[in-house]
């Protein structure tokens, strides 16, 4: 059993000579959270739209459970649930009787599949309000219900909460990360905001001007930027010497000639300190810092912060 | 097959283009009435008002009535964005593209049939005595004819719509004026037969031919619902790539 | 207001559909070219050629059919894309958003009209079907421009229908509609209908042959045009300020 659900491969998408998405290899481990991060115009919705076989693909691939979307179209996408930017619906016609042609054109099974999408995004049944009516968050909220209507096991999600006021975005997170522990849904997200991929998210993406920047575990990029003890001395190679042998630390960074970071929090800074006075190392600044993401963004992505 | 025509019904519903359509229909049938009995010929002959409106209608009203029903249906999923949903079920397009014109075909006869019943009971009013069962026959097999045929000579017309990026302006103008160059097509034997609005009238037996340019007329139709059949497999096509 | 007309013309930038509708404006001429040609006569009076390809189904049915078509597309643009909101805190005043709709049609008509006198010249002189003569080039122009003008005046009552409307489909049937009564209602009385009135007027003095029409009072078309579109400014006026 293969456990990566989707996989791209160098994937790139050109529009003319402009180059939108740029090599880009992402892993979506099942039953986790991928959030895809990027600002604007990164190119998340044509990475989405890539995996989904929605738009062709200038090179690279993109395998979903395992193959490729293209020929095996019926029994992939029967597995699969998405919104892809705003999503449309007919305008002359309720939620409901919305909801009620797309599922009959899936074939949906279950009777009460309708009802039971609308109940999870907290819509009405059977409400007379044609979608024409409905404000941009009930929009989205019917995009969401349509994704989940046949109880697929990956869920593409593009900027689900664009459009809902804060507290349809606390619970349209309440039940993506319900989906996902208790159900053991796969999910990709994409955001523009941070502070939403932080809290979701098992994985992350970022992507920035169509290039992954960097990929990996929320829990590892945590290490790397949450908290962390930061070490200004004069002298780094006795200092490590001091911290290896004595504290058993190993788990460290060396940042610059005069810096060093250390992931384990515990460790005991008086005694370090008064270690490193006794080896007659000067101790510039030593205290427990803590980088949030949004610096880690501004990093990676070249100063420029996200929103 | 049936599910998409099910859905294609459904998204229909509350839809005013239906209730438009029937409306136009029906002032067509008043203002013909209007127009006949003030000049004194819906009076004075049996048949004159049930043979006149249906040659008004095929050439100025319906074909582009019928051609905004169905370009409207056609370009339904892209004006509502919804074809990114249906992609994804995933719905064939095909399938798909031919059940919308089912459909389209489905209303041009109804529409038609719609007329037939107007004028038939008008004139049942006006005339009650001239008419017989073989009126009655006759006629509603030339409007359903009718109503089968405007849809083939207006096909291409439909297909056309989503080449020209959801201008229907453009479609409207072209379904007009090709069925109102029809008056002058049926100036000459030749062309009547060869045109797609007067061939129309050539199979429905509203003109009186031979068999062999019978025969052409329905040619001709049949390759106008050819033509569009390409166009639209084309376009099908033309989206994957 | 002059302003506003500036501004409906830059909203037709990149709307390609608006030239394309102009081509129309060839397509009596052409047929006057072919049905004379079938005919095979030369010599032709010119008001007979002119007849046939600029007074007769030009401003009986294509030139109604397309202004009532580009009022709609004016008005559906700004309907379709939840523009009027922002119009009126601007704020534009319904009758001035009105009204500069009305002139841009009435400047694409005029456009219309002349393309169709220019075509009508090329197809007569061309074939030699007729002669060039200024006098009747002339009478050809002047005529084209009262259609023009009389027919944009005529179409106000689909204009105020969209202007009424969110939808696009219901004022098309009413032009096909409009336009086919008036076509059928002619031959029985001209003053009932806005469009049968224009064809009195282009026709009096005998001037255009063979047209033979039930009234010929100038006067009584004219105010019964006048009334038409008296009735439907008030109409789209009414409209307009109970539509939010």
């Amino acid at each position: 059993m293969n456990d990566t659900v989707i996989k791209t491969k160098r994937l790139t998408k050109k529009y003319g000579t402009q180059t939108v998405v740029n090599k880009v290899g992402l892993h979506v481990q099942k039953g986790r959270i991928y959030g895809l991060l990027g600002r604007n115009g990164a190119g998340k919705t044509t990475i989405m739209k890539m995996i989904l076989g929605l738009t062709p693909i200038t090179s690279g691939s993109a395998e979903v459970f395992g193959r490729e979307i293209g020929g095996n179209a019926k029994r992939i996408y029967s597995r699969i649930g998405a919104i892809i930017e705003t999503p449309g619906f007919y305008p002359n016609l309720t939620g409901t009787e919305n909801l009620e042609i797309f599922a009959r054109l899936r074939g949906t099974a279950f009777p009460n599949a309708v009802k039971n999408a609308l109940e999870v995004v907290g819509l009405p049944y059977k409400d007379k309000k044609t979608f024409a009516h409905y404000s941009l968050g009930m929009k989205q909220r019917l995009g969401i219900a349509n994704a989940i209507l046949h109880d697929p096991e990956l869920l593409i999600l593009d900027e689900p909460t664009n459009g809902l006021d804060p507290i349809g975005i606390a619970e349209v997170r309440e039940f993506i990360k319900a989906l996902s522990v208790e159900h053991g849904k796969t999910i990709l997200i994409s955001s523009h905001i941070l502070s939403e991929i932080s809290v979701l998210a098992d994985d992350i993406g970022i992507i920035d001007q169509g290039v992954l920047l960097e990929e990996s575990s929320m829990r590892e990029l945590e290490k790397r930027n949450g908290k962390y003890i930061l070490l200004q001395v004069s002298d780094i190679p006795k200092t490590i010497l001091i911290l290896e042998r004595s504290f058993h630390v190993k788990d460290y960074s060396v940042q610059d000639e005069q810096t060093v970071r250390i992931y384990d929090t515990t460790l005991n800074m008086g005694e370090v300190n008064k270690a490193l006075v006794m080896e007659e190392i000067t101790v510039i600044r030593s205290g427990i810092c803590n980088d949030t993401l949004e610096d880690y963004f501004k990093k990676i992505t070249g100063g420029e912060g996200i929103a | 097959m049936r599910i998409l025509l099910w859905a294609e019904f459904q998204k229909l519903r509350r839809s005013n283009i239906i209730m438009f359509t029937i409306f136009a229909t029906i002032l067509i049938a008043v203002i013909v009435l209007v127009s006949g009995i003030t000049g004194q010929l819906a009076i004075n002959s049996a048949g004159w008002y049930m043979t006149i409106t249906q040659v008004w209608a095929t050439m100025f009203v319906l074909p582009a009535v019928i051609a905004l029903l169905g370009s409207y249906m056609i370009c339904r999923e892209e004006q509502d964005d919804t074809l990114k949903s249906l992609q994804l079920i995933p719905v064939n397009e095909i399938k798909l593209t031919v059940a919308k014109m089912t459909v389209a075909l489905l209303f041009s006869i109804l529409i038609y049939l719609l007329l037939f019943l107007i004028t038939f009971l008008t004139e049942a009013a006006l005339h009650f005595s001239a008419l017989s069962m073989a009126v009655f026959s006759d006629f509603l097999k030339m409007y359903l004819l009718e109503g089968i045929g405007v849809f083939f000579a207006v096909s291409p017309i439909i297909a056309l719509v989503p080449y020209l990026k959801k201008s229907y302006w453009l479609a409207l103008v072209l379904a007009e004026v090709y069925s109102f160059s029809g008056l002058f097509m049926s100036m000459s034997n030749a062309l009547k037969t060869f045109y797609p609005i007067t061939a129309i009238f050539g199979v429905s037996g509203y003109y009186e031919t031979t068999i062999q340019s019978r025969g052409c007329s329905l040619g001709i139709l049949v390759l106008c619902g050819c033509i569009s059949a390409l166009l639209l497999k084309n376009l099908n096509h033309r989206q994957k790539e | 207001m002059l302003r506003l007309v500036r501004i409906e013309f830059c909203k037709l930038r990149r709307k390609n559909s608006v030239w394309v509708m102009l081509v129309s404006a060839f397509v009596m001429p052409f047929f006057a070219f072919l049905y004379f040609g079938y005919l095979g006569q030369t010599n032709i009076d010119p008001r007979l050629f002119y007849k046939w390809s600029a007074f007769g189904y030009t401003s009986f049915i294509i030139l109604p059919f397309i202004l009532g078509l580009f009022g709609t597309m004016l008005m559906h643009d700004e309907n379709r894309y939840d523009m009027l909101k922002q119009l009126w805190i601007v704020p534009v005043s319904k009758m001035g958003y009105f009204f500069s709709k009305f002139f841009v049609v009435l400047a694409y008509s005029i456009c219309f009209m002349f393309i169709n006198a220019f075509a009508t010249v090329l197809f007569g002189v061309i074939p030699n079907y007729v002669v060039v003569e200024w006098s009747s080039i002339l009478f050809l122009l002047e005529r084209c421009f009262e259609i023009a003008v009389l027919t944009a005046i005529a179409i106000l009552p689909i204009l105020a229908v969209s202007a009424s409307q969110k939808g696009y489909i219901f004022p098309i049937c009413i032009t096909l509609l409009y336009v086919f009564a008036g076509f059928l209602i002619t031959p029985v009385n001209t003053w009932l209908h806005p469009i049968s009135c224009i064809m009195v007027i282009i026709a009096r003095n005998g001037a255009v042959p063979g047209m033979t029409l039930p009234q010929s009072s100038v006067p009584l078309e004219l105010l019964s045009i006048c009334v038409w579109g008296i009735a439907s400014v008030l109409f789209a006026n009414l409209r307009l300020s109970k539509r939010k």
